[in-house]
C-alpha cells in the first residue's frame, strides 16, 4: 500500500522508545557508563576541537624562493609559538624576519611551497545528554547512546539546534495564535506550546525572554521570511535539502518546531492534546529538518517518561500500517492539519474534485463527515488503541 | 538467431526521486514489441528503507499481480524467460533518484566563460551552486586575517561534499596569468593539512574539473595536482565565438556517477541486475528525440517535467541536438528553487481565481515540504499547472535560441503525465513554450507520453533498438493533436481565420476562429483530412504571408489527435492583462473554451480573496457599529 510519511514513524506517538546517539566530532573522553541515568544538562563526553590552521605566504612576503623557505625556518615542525616570536629570518646584512601573528602550533607541512601554517590552540568541547534517560551503549572515545520511553510529536519543519526545557502551555486551544504578549518572564528557559500560527514579533520576543523553544501549528510565510531576513522569493533558492534553505551554520537562539506547515492553521488536535497533557514536564526540542537523502530528518518534540515501563510499548510494526481504524493526519491543501480515522479503502480509483483519479481511503473527520483522501495525502498518526502510559 | 532475438521480454525500470516505475515490454503478435503493463510505487531511496531496489521489487511484485506472470523467484528476477512464459530476458534501468550534485564555478570573469561553464553544468544533474569570479576571490582572500561569514567562497569549498569545483577561464592560447592566479588562490583556500587529526578519516580530496585555457593546464597542475582530485578536460570556450561543452559535461557526468549515484543505497545492486549500464534519464530522452526527429523528419522538442528536475531536449535532422537540465527544479522536490527563480507573482498570474502572493508561496512551500502529496481540488490542480508553465518557461528561455521553432513537442514526466485531462497538458505546453508554428507545415504536433517511457527508451535502445522504436511509436506517444497558430494582428473578437477540413469521401467541415480565442476542432472521422486555412487580413500562418491561403490539398493529409485540431488564435507573444479581474476572466474563458475545466469546476473556484483575519481595532468596531445602525435605519 502506498502511503507517504517521511520517517515511517507515527507523527504523534504517545508512547515509544526514543534513542539518541551523542557523538563527539573528534575522538575524546566518554564520562558515563552503560546503565547510568543521565540528566539533560549532564556532560556525557568531552574533547578538544582542533582549530582551522591559518596559512601564511611567508616566501612571498619575504621575497624569497619557495624552495628556500624550509631552510630559513628557525623552529621545528610542531613547535609551540607565541605571538611575536620570530619564525623566519633571511638575509645577513639587513635581515628580514617573519614574526608569528598568533599563538599556537607551527606546521611546516607546506613550507616547501612557500607557506607556513599556524594552528591556534584547540578549544575544549563538552557534549551534553540533552535528553533525560539512561545510557544504553558507549563507544569508547566516541559516542554515548541514550534511551528513554517518551511521548513524541514530529513536526513538518523547524529551525534551531537541540534544546531542552520545561514544556509550558501558552495558549488555551489548538487554534490560538501565540501572541507576543503571551510571552513574559515566566517563559524564560521553557519550551512554549502555541496552537495555531506564530508571528516574527512573537519569535523575537521569545528570544528576548530567553525562551528555549516554541512548538506551533503553523507560521505564515511572510512572518517566517521576516524572521529569517529573507527579502525576496530568490532567498528560497539554496542548494541541499535543509529547510528553510540556507540556514546551515546559522545559530538561532531558540528552537522552533512547526507541526502542520506554512500559513495560518491550527495544530492538529491530537498533537496539541498530547503535548498539553505534559505541561510542566521536561522535554527535548529539535529543529533540524532535511527533506531528502541519507540525512532525511524531521524536527521533533520528545517528552521523556522515565517512570514508564518500556515493556508496555507496542512493537513498531503494529503502529506502522495504514489499516481501517488507523488515526491519520490529512496533508492535502484542502484538509491540512485535520485529523480523522480511516473507515474504508474503496476498491479501484476514485475521481476527485479536480478530475484526477487516485487510490483513496475514506476518512471520518472529527466533525463526523467522511471524505475520500488519496493515500499519498495521509500521514499515520498512530493506531487508535495505544494509550498514554501512567505518569 | 540474431542477437536481438535473445531479448524478448524486458523489464524497463525508472528509479526517480519520488516514484519508481517498472514497465514490462514483450513481443506480442507478429513479432511486435509492446508495452504489456506498468506499475508505479513510491521510491525507497530515503531512510529508513534506504535501498532503491526495494521499490523496484515492490513494483515488480505488483506487475506479477496484474499480468499473472511470475517474475521473481526468492526475491530475485527470473532470468531468462522460461518456455512457460514466466520470467523476463533482461532488465534495463535509468536512475535519477540521487538528486543534484552541487558545483562551485570558479571563473576569471562573470561573462563569457562563466556562462559557458553554467551551460555545461545545466546539461547534467549538477547544479551551479555559485559562480565565484576573480573579483570576489581577490576581495575575500583566504589568507586574509579578518574573520568572514560562513558564506564566503572559500568556506563554502570546505562544506562542498558531495560536490566539486569547475575551474574555467580564458580562451585557448590566451593569457594564462589570470587562470594561474585563480588556481593558486584556490590552493590557498583549501584547508591546511595539519588540521586533520591523525585518527580522523580524511575527507576524499576535493574534485576540481579544469576546463579553461589549455595553455594554463601545466600551471594549474603545478598548484593543484597533489592537493585536489584534479581532472583536466577541454576548454568550454576554446575561442571567443566558440563553445565546446561536451567534454566538460562528460567529466561532470562521471563525477556525478562517482559521488552521487554510487553512494545511492542499493545502486550497485540495481547495476548488477541491469543488462547494460544504468543510464541517466536525460540521455534516454535525447536519444528518443533524435529518433523522432529522424523518423518524422521534423524539428522535435521533448520536455520532461519531473519532481526534482526539468529537462528539455531538442533534435532536428540527423545531427543537430542539444539539451538543458535544471536540477532540483521541478514540481515536487524542486519546488523551492522553482519558486525562487520564477517568483510567486509570475506563478499567480496563471491562476483564474483571486489569490494573494503569500498564499501562493505558502501553498507551494507546503507542497515542497511534503512533495508526494497530490492535488485534489480544482484550485490545487490549477496551481500545479501554473507551476508547470513556469518550470517549462524557465528552461525554454535558456534554450529557445538554440532549439528554434519546434514542429513536434513531446511532454513527459510525472508533472505532466498525471494531469487529469490531456487538454490541460496541451494548454500548459502552448502557454509555456508559446510555439509559433513558423515552419513549412505551419503546424505544431503535440504529443504526451502518459507512461513516462521516453527517458527509459534510451536504455532499452542500447539493448534492442527495434523494441525501443516500437514501444516509442506505438505505446509511449499519445498524439494530442496538431496545433495551428495564427500570427500577426487582429482586433480581439474579429475573425482570425476560417478553416476547411476535407475528409476522404468529400465530406467537408468549416470552422471560423476569432482572434483571442483558443478552440479544439474535433476531427469528424477520427482520421485524416486536408486542411485549407484562410487567414483574415493581417493574419498569417506558419511561414506564409499575411492573408495568404494555405492548403494541404495535393499533399499529405493532416492527422487529427486525441483533441482533434487545436487552433490557438491568442496571438504571440501571449499577453495576459495586468488587471486582476480581466486576467482571471480571460484565463477562465480559455479553460472553458478548450474544455480544460468543466463549468461545474469553474463554478467551484472562489470569486473573492480569502479574508485575512484582521485584528479587531477600535476603528473597525466603530465602523461595524455605524454600519449596523445604518442597516437598522
Amino acid at each position: 500500500m502506498t502511503v507517504y510519511y517521511p520517517t515511517f514513524k507515527p507523527a504523534v506517538n504517545p508512547f515509544t522508545l526514543v534513542t539518541r546517539v551523542r557523538e563527539l566530532p573528534y575522538a575524546g573522553e566518554v564520562l558515563v557508563r552503560v546503565g547510568n541515568r543521565v540528566e539533560p544538562d549532564e556532560v556525557v563526553a568531552r574533547t578538544l576541537l582542533p582549530s582551522r590552521g591559518r596559512r601564511f605566504p611567508v616566501a612571498r612576503l619575504l621575497g624569497m624562493a619557495e624552495k628556500d623557505l624550509p631552510a630559513a625556518v628557525l623552529l621545528e615542525d610542531g613547535a609551540e609559538v607565541e605571538a611575536g616570536d620570530i619564525l623566519v629570518r633571511v638575509g645577513r646584512i639587513r635581515p628580514r624576519v617573519f614574526r608569528s601573528p598568533l599563538s599556537g602550533t607551527l606546521s611546516l607541512a607546506e613550507a616547501d611551497r612557500g607557506y607556513l601554517i599556524l594552528i591556534p590552540p584547540a578549544q575544549p568541547f563538552e557534549l551534553r545528554a540533552a535528553l533525560k534517560g539512561f545510557v544504553l551503549a558507549v563507544e569508547p572515545y566516541r559516542s554515548v547512546t541514550i534511551q528513554t520511553p517518551a511521548a513524541v510529536v514530529q513536526g513538518v519543519f523547524g529551525l534551531g539546534m537541540e534544546r531542552h526545557g520545561v514544556l509550558r502551555v501558552a495558549v488555551t486551544s489548538a487554534g490560538d495564535e501565540l501572541l507576543p504578549e503571551m510571552i513574559d518572564e515566566r517563559s524564560a528557559l521553557a519550551i512554549l506550546l502555541g496552537g495555531g500560527p506564530v508571528s516574527a514579533a512573537a519569535l523575537e520576543r521569545a528570544i528576548s525572554y530567553r525562551v528555549r523553544g516554541l512548538v506551533v501549528g503553523s507560521i505564515p510565510v511572510e512572518e517566517l521570511e521576516a524572521f529569517l531576513g529573507y527579502r525576496s522569493d530568490a532567498d528560497w533558492e539554496r542548494d541541499g535539502w535543509t529547510f528553510p534553505p540556507g540556514i546551515e551554520g546559522r545559530d538561532f537562539p531558540l528552537t522552533l518546531v512547526v507541526t502542520e506547515g506554512l500559513g495560518r492553521r491550527p495544530m492538529s488536535s491530537r498533537a496539541f492534546e498530547l503535548l498539553a497533557s505534559y505541561d510542566g514536564c521536561e522535554a527535548l526540542i529539535e529543529g533540524r529538518t532535511c527533506l531528502h537523502g541519507a540525512e532525511l530528518y524531521r524536527p521533533q518534540v520528545v517528552v521523556p517518561l522515565p517512570r514508564a515501563d518500556p515493556a508496555e510499548i507496542p512493537p513498531e510494526e503494529e503502529v506502522e500500517h495504514l489499516v481501517v481504524g488507523t488515526e491519520v493526519r490529512l496533508l492535502g491543501e484542502d484538509f491540512l492539519g485535520q485529523v480523522g480515522i480511516v473507515v474504508a479503502f474503496p476498491r479501484g480509483l476514485r475521481t476527485m474534485a479536480c478530475g484526477a483519479r487516485y487510490r483513496v481511503a475514506e476518512v471520518r473527520l472529527e466533525t463526523g463527515s467522511v471524505v475520500a483522501v488519496p493515500l499519498e495525502n495521509l500521514e499515520v498518526l498512530g493506531p487508535g488503541k495505544v494509550r498514554k502510559p501512567t505518569r | 538467431m540474431d542477437a536481438e532475438a535473445d531479448f524478448r521480454a524486458v523489464l524497463v525500470v525508472d528509479c526517480g526521486i519520488e516514484r519508481t516505475r517498472v514497465s514490462l515490454v514483450d513481443v506480442v503478435e507478429e513479432n511486435e514489441f509492446r508495452l504489456v503493463a506498468q506499475c508505479e510505487v513510491p521510491s525507497t531511496v530515503d531512510p529508513p528503507l534506504s535501498n532503491v531496489t526495494i521499490a523496484v521489487r515492490q513494483a515488480v511484485a505488483e506487475l506479477e499481480g496484474c499480468t499473472g506472470r511470475r517474475l521473481l523467484e526468492d526475491g530475485r528476477l527470473r532470468i531468462p524467460q522460461g518456455r512457460d512464459g514466466q520470467g523476463v530476458d533482461a532488465l534495463v534501468a535509468t536512475c535519477s533518484a540521487g538528486g543534484p550534485l552541487p558545483i562551485l564555478v570558479l571563473a576569471v570573469t562573470a561573462d563569457i566563460t562563466a556562462q559557458s561553464a553554467v551551460r555545461a553544468l545545466e546539461g547534467t544533474y549538477a547544479v551551479p551552486l555559485r559562480v565565484v569570479t576573480m573579483e570576489e576571490v581577490l576581495q575575500n582572500d583566504p589568507l586574509a586575517e579578518s574573520p568572514q561569514g560562513d558564506e564566503v567562497w572559500w568556506k563554502v569549498i570546505e562544506r562542498l561534499y558531495p560536490g566539486g569545483v569547475l575551474l574555467v577561464g580564458g580562451v585557448d592560447g590566451g593569457n594564462i596569468a589570470p587562470v594561474r592566479a585563480l588556481a593558486r588562490l584556490l590552493a590557498e583556500a583549501l584547508p591546511p593539512r595539519p588540521t586533520r587529526l591523525e585518527h580522523e578519516v580524511p575527507h576524499p580530496p576535493l574534485p576540481v574539473i579544469y576546463a579553461g585555457n589549455r595553455r594554463a593546464q601545466e600551471a594549474v597542475q603545478r598548484y593543484l595536482a597533489d592537493r585536489v582530485d584534479l581532472r583536466l578536460t577541454e576548454n568550454v570556450r576554446p575561442g571567443i565565438h566558440e563553445e565546446n561543452l561536451l567534454p566538460a559535461r562528460q567529466e561532470i557526468t562521471r563525477l556525478y556517477e562517482e559521488q552521487v549515484l554510487r553512494h545511492l543505497p542499493g545502486y550497485e545492486e540495481l547495476v548488477s541486475w541491469s543488462q547494460g549500464p544504468v543510464q541517466m534519464p536525460y540521455l534516454g530522452l535525447q536519444l528518443a528525440a533524435r529518433f523522432l526527429a529522424a523518423h518524422y523528419r521534423r524539428r522535435v522538442l521533448a520536455v520532461d517535467l519531473g519532481s526534482a528536475s526539468t529537462t528539455m531536449v531538442w533534435a532536428a535532422g540527423e545531427e543537430e541536438c542539444g539539451r538543458a537540465v535544471l536540477g532540483q527544479f521541478g514540481l515536487g522536490y524542486g519546488l523551492a528553487r522553482l519558486l525562487a527563480r520564477r517568483g510567486a507573482g509570475r506563478i499567480r498570474r496563471w491562476l483564474p481565481f483571486p489569490i494573494s502572493e503569500e498564499e501562493v508561496r505558502a501553498r507551494v512551500l507546503n507542497r515542497y515540504l511534503r512533495p508526494r502529496t497530490l492535488p485534489t481540488t480544482v484550485e490545487g490542480i490549477l496551481l500545479q499547472q501554473a507551476l508547470a508553465r513556469e518550470a517549462l518557461a524557465e528552461v525554454w528561455t535558456r534554450v529557445q535560441e538554440e532549439a528554434g521553432h519546434p514542429e513536434i513537442a513531446v511532454a513527459t514526466g510525472g508533472g505532466l503525465a498525471r494531469m487529469p485531462r490531456p487538454v490541460q497538458v496541451a494548454l500548459v505546453l502552448l502557454d509555456a513554450l508559446a510555439p509559433t508554428g513558423e515552419n513549412p507545415t505551419g503546424l505544431v504536433d503535440l504529443y504526451l507520453d502518459r507512461s513516462c517511457l521516453l527517458p527509459s527508451v534510451g536504455a532499452l535502445a542500447a539493448l534492442n533498438p527495434d523494441a525501443a522504436a516500437c514501444v516509442l511509436l506505438r505505446d509511449a506517444l499519445w498524439h494530442l493533436g496538431p496545433c495551428l497558430i495564427p500570427l500577426g494582428r487582429a482586433k480581439p473578437g474579429a475573425l482570425a481565420l476560417s478553416l476547411e477540413l476535407e475528409y476522404a469521401g468529400e465530406m467537408r467541415q468549416e470552422v471560423e476562429v476569432r482572434w483571442g480565442d483558443i478552440v479544439l476542432v474535433p476531427f469528424r472521422m477520427k482520421g485524416e483530412a486536408h486542411l485549407t486555412v484562410r487567414p483574415a487580413r493581417g493574419v498569417y500562418v506558419g511561414q506564409g504571408r499575411p492573408g495568404e491561403q494555405l492548403t494541404t490539398r495535393g499533399g499529405e493529409m493532416v492527422r487529427g489527435g486525441a483533441l482533434g485540431l487545436i487552433v490557438d488564435a491568442r496571438g504571440r507573444p501571449l499577453l495576459l492583462p495586468e488587471a486582476e479581474e480581466p486576467r482571471q476572466e480571460l484565463l477562465r474563458s480559455w479553460l472553458r473554451r478548450c474544455g480544460a475545466c468543466t463549468e461545474e469546476e469553474l463554478a467551484e473556484l472562489r470569486r473573492e480573496m480569502l479574508p485575512e483575519t484582521p485584528p479587531v481595532t477600535e476603528a473597525t468596531v466603530e465602523e461595524l457599529l455605524a454600519e449596523s445602525t445604518r442597516s437598522s435605519e
